[in-house]
């Protein structure tokens, strides 16, 4: 293996951050905005205000297909984080259950029919779901474009438990 | 008006110059005229045209041996037919031969041997559209969607209040000028073969990706600490050096008309 290609991760895990603890940290604008969305993209892994270019396009194509979706920043404060890398960073997403069942469907049109994206590759994004309890679960996968098979299995899993 | 290009000698035709600059002068009146749709016919001529040009200056560059500036021509040829093909009827892009020339800058740009890129990561304040000038938000557009033409323009978003953050090396970049090798240093062998026997910029020809076994002796030259030649991702020594035939990738070249002289099978190794 060269040293370039990075190695696939796949990970599901419960996680800390709660819808409570998103609106604790937002400012009142903010607050409101985000209040009651189905989906909630949240700024790169790593960083606190810088969203993965393309992040507007992704918003849009959610509210397209009738998903109610928002940006976690005020239009004041939205930046973009480029990176040149051919790799996809599609971000990470703060998901109601509600939207369980037309996710996959959604994740994967995008992927395949608006950008075009070929099985070989790199891919790079986070799910973070939220049970009607209020507590989260996460499913993170760094890897090629043909293996995201795991991510949707995960999908399917939350989606029969919840 | 009417002219042939396919070859070298025809892009020096100084009609090309003037065809390109009746084209734009075409294209302004349209848009003073408030005729969009004659503006676009017009952006898309000239693209088509410019297209055709670097498609057949950068296979005569490879050539020559300019890997590197055929390199970046045909990135050029990849970014322009991307646009091309999103803003025009599928008869406009068969007659150009678009279609063509995108696969076959796809096809030219696998059989480098580049695979190491530099990649600069930044922070993007705003955006603003190049039609416009609307400043982009979330909550915030116009109604020009990026990568479309208007009035004869390319609407794309223009990034203000850059910030640097870094350079990585990356093995897929998105932008293909920045490749970060020596072209000293690399085996250029698989185009120059292709080379050998293409004659023209149009002529069809296709590559087909199998494989080839090729006897134990062969390998002699081959350490076994190094990578096997079957790519198998582990050293030859653990690999493949202990059978018979080793079994590596190799390229068929396919053309439509009989090649006389056939050059023989390269061996890499």
């Amino acid at each position: 293996m060269s040293i370039l290609e990075k190695k696939d991760r796949f990970e599901v895990k419960e996680e800390s951050l709660t819808r409570a603890e998103l609106v604790r940290k937002a400012s009142l604008s903010l607050t409101e905005i985000i209040k009651e969305k189905s989906l909630i993209i949240l700024p790169s892994h790593g960083t606190v205000d810088e969203f993965y270019a393309g992040s507007l396009d992704t918003l849009d194509y959610l509210n397209d297909n009738d998903v109610d979706a928002e940006i976690y920043s005020t239009d004041e404060d939205y930046k973009e984080l480029s990176l040149h890398g051919a790799d996809i960073w599609l971000g990470t997403f703060f998901v109601s259950s509600i939207i369980l069942p037309i996710l996959t469907n959604l994740i994967s049109s995008y992927i395949y029919d608006k950008l075009k994206a070929q099985k070989e590759d790199g891919i790079s994004l986070k799910l973070i779901i939220e049970r009607e309890s209020g507590s989260t679960v996460s499913i993170s996968f760094d890897g090629k474009v043909e293996k995201l098979d795991k991510v949707f299995t995960a999908i399917k899993e939350l989606e029969n438990e919840v | 008006m009417k002219f042939e290009l396919t070859t070298l000698e025809h892009t020096k035709n100084p009609e090309i110059k003037w065809v390109l600059s009746e084209l734009e002068k075409v294209k302004e009146q349209a848009v003073v005229a408030g005729d969009e749709e004659r503006a676009n016919n017009c952006w898309r001529e000239s693209e088509a045209l410019q297209l055709t040009l670097i498609y057949i200056e950068a296979l005569h560059k490879i050539k020559r041996r300019e890997y590197r500036e055929a390199w970046y021509d045909l990135e050029r040829c990849e970014i322009k037919c991307q646009f091309v093909l999103r803003n025009s009827s599928e008869e406009f892009c068969l007659n150009k031969n678009i279609y063509f020339i995108s696969h076959q800058v796809s096809n030219l740009q696998s059989l480098y041997p580049y695979c190491v890129f530099s990649s600069p990561g930044m922070v993007v304040g705003y955006y603003s559209c190049g039609i416009c000038d609307h400043k982009i938000r979330p909550r915030s557009r116009c109604s020009h969607v990026k990568g479309k033409i208007y009035n004869g323009k390319l609407c794309v978003h223009v990034a203000h209040d850059i910030e640097l953050k870094e350079i990585s090396i990356v093995s897929k970049p998105a932008q293909k000028y920045s490749v970060v090798h020596n072209d000293e240093t690399l085996d250029f062998s698989v185009l120059e073969h292709l080379m050998a026997i293409l004659e023209e910029a149009f002529e069809e020809w296709d590559v087909i990706r199998t494989t080839r076994k090729f006897p134990i002796d062969m390998f002699s030259r081959v350490e076994l600490d190094s990578d096997c030649p079957c790519k198998g991702g582990i050293k030859f020594g653990q690999c493949c050096s202990k059978k018979a035939e080793v079994e590596i990738p190799h390229l068929d070249f396919v053309f439509r008309r009989d090649i006389p002289n056939l050059p023989g099978v390269r061996f890499p190794y």
